[in-house]
């Protein structure tokens, strides 16, 4: 632990604060006042084994633990009829499944486990620390949800009710299956090869029962691994000759078949080799690779799946006879609804009353409110920051946020995927080798027939694509491990191959490079009376009630210059414009240049905000949304690996340009709409240029489905982390390099195993052609290039970041 | 080496046997969550209250 970082989650520590919590008898500093709470309770619990055994750093803890939105969610969620959506009720227990936002390794787990079931009426809590869901069972008479849910976001961990029908169900099956297909082939396997070992080494001093008792027992044993375990194998080969596009299941399918019966045909009649063995091996390592990259693949799927947060179950409709709080569902368009401030929109509709500040970050990912009143459109998913409002339904069901996903998933599904290198080599190389095996058949059937069947077989078994099919999927398998192990989760396997070819990285600004909250960045001041921390003092005291980024940034800079804050009378809100109140009997106004203007005719300075008296302006603020620590880092490096750069951004063009300057990224593109950005991103690729785009918010989507390859962020919206090709886990950029890294060398390892297994298949074809290959030797072969095929892919993982 | 004629039957039984707690384990779930549990002996079911904190 460095003296300047936070025991809790490792962050730097700011200047001048002082924060210990004693933690394994020592006093640890802490970053914040959220660490430092979350801390306090861990220990008080008795539960500091989870810093002793923890092998990933917690998260930061920003703001407020438990934000006052969060509690009304949660407190929704003890409504019955609610519950019903999420909950199965067993007896006097409830039990539901929830999504955990925030864990980062098996430590959690158990802390999270540990705690609740300290908490009066859980019955059982478990949580699956690779999939982040927590089985929770309750008494709801001694408890209630939100009690529970309060107490775990007190700990640092967000729980949400997850909807478990989504997708787990038939991937759990399917790795129950593919779990019990390798077992299967991996034990009758290992029996196969004992036996085969004795055939081999003891075959001459063997008497001939022996020999053939072995021979049936190994056909006992493959008849499994042949029958039941390489069942997806020909499932998939059968599938893909049906599409025309003959896939490395083919080969594969051809070659275990025809083994399996020619061996079998061996055995029975007592005559020429078996391959036994070979093909239980050869089953056993295409099922693992598979395996492997089915459980990758879907670890990316359920870390974003679990980020979906929930739409409010429940409005407030307002009748005649006043206001009523119902579910959604039963929502009509052309009802008319009350949205508190703080509150989420469950539905699009129509602003018929009020004016209000919102958050339409959902959408577009910038937080920065935006000013809605009488007749503008409100969509599903947007914040209402201020001011109550009253909103008529427009739409219920096919909602903004529901179009835009359904339209994403079109996107995804009618992309077309760039045919694999691989795939296509392994189709011709298929399609020769069934060529060249008929022509050795017919050629060897005038001349030997007695030899012809073991000749052909041995050229199938020799030129077996074994090595050829493992080549890429190992690659790929062990790319897309490296690229988590580095905090980059990859949702196609396409993805290695899309990143090693990159011209040019796009940058999203706001939540990407940036954080995507303001702070102030320069207070000047107009007036001799007052100085940066007087000015500061009075904007907060304006500002405190406040719910806006804006006034945070106020508030947030004030403290951070040790402002006194005072207290603030008679404050009027104009809602988009500004504040004005009373301060020690002299009334002030701090708003935007227009909202200053009104109230002292004449020009203003230009600055975001400004503070005015009765008289004159006093001071002017600026904001700045800072970069990320590591942003120039990336760019640095990005200009080593010979990618260039480019920033895209809904924001003005000044502050896109601004912060393009500060971290030396060539291009700077502001003031785009969504389909602005998907533009630019089309131009660049017909000028031949591959792009990489990062972003995080909806508007973002598109363009993150048309650029070559694309990552979101992990704190992004759900919709950019679906249009994604990978998930961006943590706050640093980095991990970005270390993929463009890991796709290049993926990429290599796969081009030299594709020239091992080709060369090797090219060099032993004749031979066996011509009947000159003994069969052991042509297994050997298909062994030993498979082993080396395998072993180069596990180079991958050993990349350094 | 007659032997091998009662060995290697034996041998298979076990191999079945083998399979079938493995089918039993996955179906049960035991392969769901391979990173918790391989942790869960490090932790201490109580932490001894050493310093007189407030449980």
């Amino acid at each position: 632990m460095s003296q300047g970082s936070c025991f809790h989650c490792h962050e730097p520590i700011p200047d001048g604060l002082e924060l210990t919590v004693e933690i394994l008898n020592k006093p640890r500093s802490m970053c914040c006042l959220g660490c430092h709470a979350v801390a306090e309770s861990i220990v008080e619990a008795g539960l500091t084994d989870y810093y002793k055994h923890r092998t990933d750093v917690a998260g930061k803890i920003e703001g407020d633990l438990v934000p006052d939105a969060l509690k009304l969610q949660f407190e929704r969620l003890d409504m019955a009829e609610i519950q019903d959506e999420f909950c199965t009720t067993e007896g006097n227990s409830k039990e539901a499944l929830l999504s955990l936002d925030g864990v980062r390794c098996a430590a959690c787990a158990w802390l999270i486990e540990k705690h609740l079931s300290r908490q009066a009426g859980v019955v059982r809590a478990t949580v699956n620390s690779s999939t982040h869901r927590l089985l929770l069972r309750w008494d709801p008479a001694q408890a209630a949800l939100s009690k529970l849910l309060k107490s775990l976001a007190e700990l640092g961990y967000q729980a949400l009710p997850y909807d478990k029908e989504v997708e787990d169900k038939s991937y759990q099956d399917k790795k129950q299956s593919f779990l019990i297909r390798i077992g299967v082939s991996a034990l009758a396997s290992m029996q196969v090869m004992m036996f085969a070992v004795a055939l081999y080494f003891g075959v001459f001093d063997m008497e001939p029962h022996q020999q053939s008792y072995l021979r049936w027992v190994s056909l006992l044993m493959a008849t499994p691994v042949i029958c039941y375990a390489a069942w997806p194998f020909y499932l998939s080969a059968i599938t893909s000759i049906k599409a025309r596009h003959p896939n490395m299941d083919v080969p594969v399918s051809i070659a275990l078949i025809l083994a399996f019966i020619a061996s079998s045909y061996a055995t029975i009649y007592q005559t020429g080799e078996v391959y036994f063995e070979s093909i239980s091996m050869f089953t056993f390592f295409l099922l693992l690779g598979r395996y492997a990259e089915l459980v990758a693949r879907h670890r990316g799927n359920a870390r974003s799946a679990n980020a979906v947060k929930l739409l409010p179950a429940v409005v407030h409709r307002l009748t005649e006879y006043g206001v009523e709080t119902v579910p959604v569902k039963q929502i009509l368009a052309g009802q008319r609804l009350l949205l508190k401030p703080g509150e989420t929109l469950a539905v699009d509709g129509v602003i018929v009353k009020g004016a209000s500040h919102v958050d339409l970050s959902v959408l577009t990912g910038e937080h920065e409110p935006i000013a809605k009143t009488v007749g503008d459109t409100v969509f599903a998913g947007v914040i209402n920051q201020e001011q109550p409002l009253e909103i008529e339904v427009t739409e219920v069901k096919d909602t903004m946020v529901a179009s835009i996903v359904r339209m994403q998933e079109q996107a995804l599904a009618s992309r077309a995927k760039p045919v694999q290198f691989a795939d296509k080599v392994a189709r011709y190389f298929v399609i020769a080798l069934l060529i060249v095996a008929s022509a050795t058949a017919t050629f060897w059937y005038f001349n030997r027939p007695e030899d012809a069947l073991w000749i052909t077989l041995a050229v199938l078994v020799a030129t077996c694509p074994c090595a050829l099919s493992l080549a890429t999927p190992t690659a790929i398998t062990a790319g897309i491990s490296r690229l988590g192990a580095s905090g980059v989760i990859a949702k196609t396997a396409d993805l290695l191959d899309q990143l090693a070819s990159i011209d040019r990285i796009a940058f999203d600004k706001t939540g990407t490079l940036t954080h995507g909250t303001l702070s102030v960045n320069d207070v000047a001041c107009y007036s001799d009376d007052i100085d940066t921390q007087q000015a500061l003092a009075l904007a907060a005291s304006l500002e405190a009630g406040a719910n806006h980024p804006l006034a945070d940034a106020i508030v947030n800079a004030a403290a951070a210059n040790q402002s006194r804050v005072l207290v603030a009378n008679n404050i009027q809100l104009m809602s988009g414009f500004g504040v004005c109140g009373e301060v020690n009997g002299q009334r002030f106004y701090l708003g935007s240049p227009q909202y200053i203007e009104q109230q002292h005719a004449g020009a203003a300075p230009s600055h975001r905000v400004l503070l005015a008296n009765e008289q004159q302006v006093l001071a002017g603020f600026d904001f700045i949304d800072p970069p990320r620590s590591d942003a120039a880092q990336l760019i640095k490096q990005l200009q080593q690996l010979g990618v260039s750069t480019a920033v895209v951004s809904g924001d003005q063009q000044t502050h896109t340009a601004t912060l393009a300057d500060k971290l030396a990224i060539s291009d700077a593109v502001g003031n785009c709409t969504p389909e602005d950005k998907l533009a630019w991103v089309q131009q660049k690729q017909a000028n031949g240029e591959a792009v990489l785009m990062v972003g995080d918010g909806i508007n973002d989507g598109p363009v993150l489905s048309q650029a070559n390859a694309s990552i979101a962020i992990s704190t992004g919206t759900d919709i950019a982390k679906r249009s994604a090709d990978a998930v961006l886990l943590g706050s640093k950029l980095i991990p970005i390099a270390t993929a463009i890294r890991v796709g290049q060398q993926t990429k290599r390892i796969i081009r030299q195993n594709l020239a091992w297994a080709l060369g090797y298949n090219l060099v032993v074809l004749p031979l066996a052609v011509s009947g000159m290959l003994p069969p052991y030797i042509a297994v050997i072969g298909m062994s030993a290039s498979s082993l080396i095929v395998v072993v180069n892919a596990m180079r991958i993982e050993r990349l350094k970041s | 080496m007659a032997i091998i004629y009662v060995l290697i039957p034996i041998a298979i039984l076990f191999i079945c046997v083998a399979i079938g707690v493995f089918v039993w384990a996955v179906k049960s779930n035991q392969f769901d969550d391979l990173e918790r549990h391989g942790t869960s002996v490090l932790f201490d079911d109580d932490e001894p209250d050493d310093k007189g904190q407030a449980k």
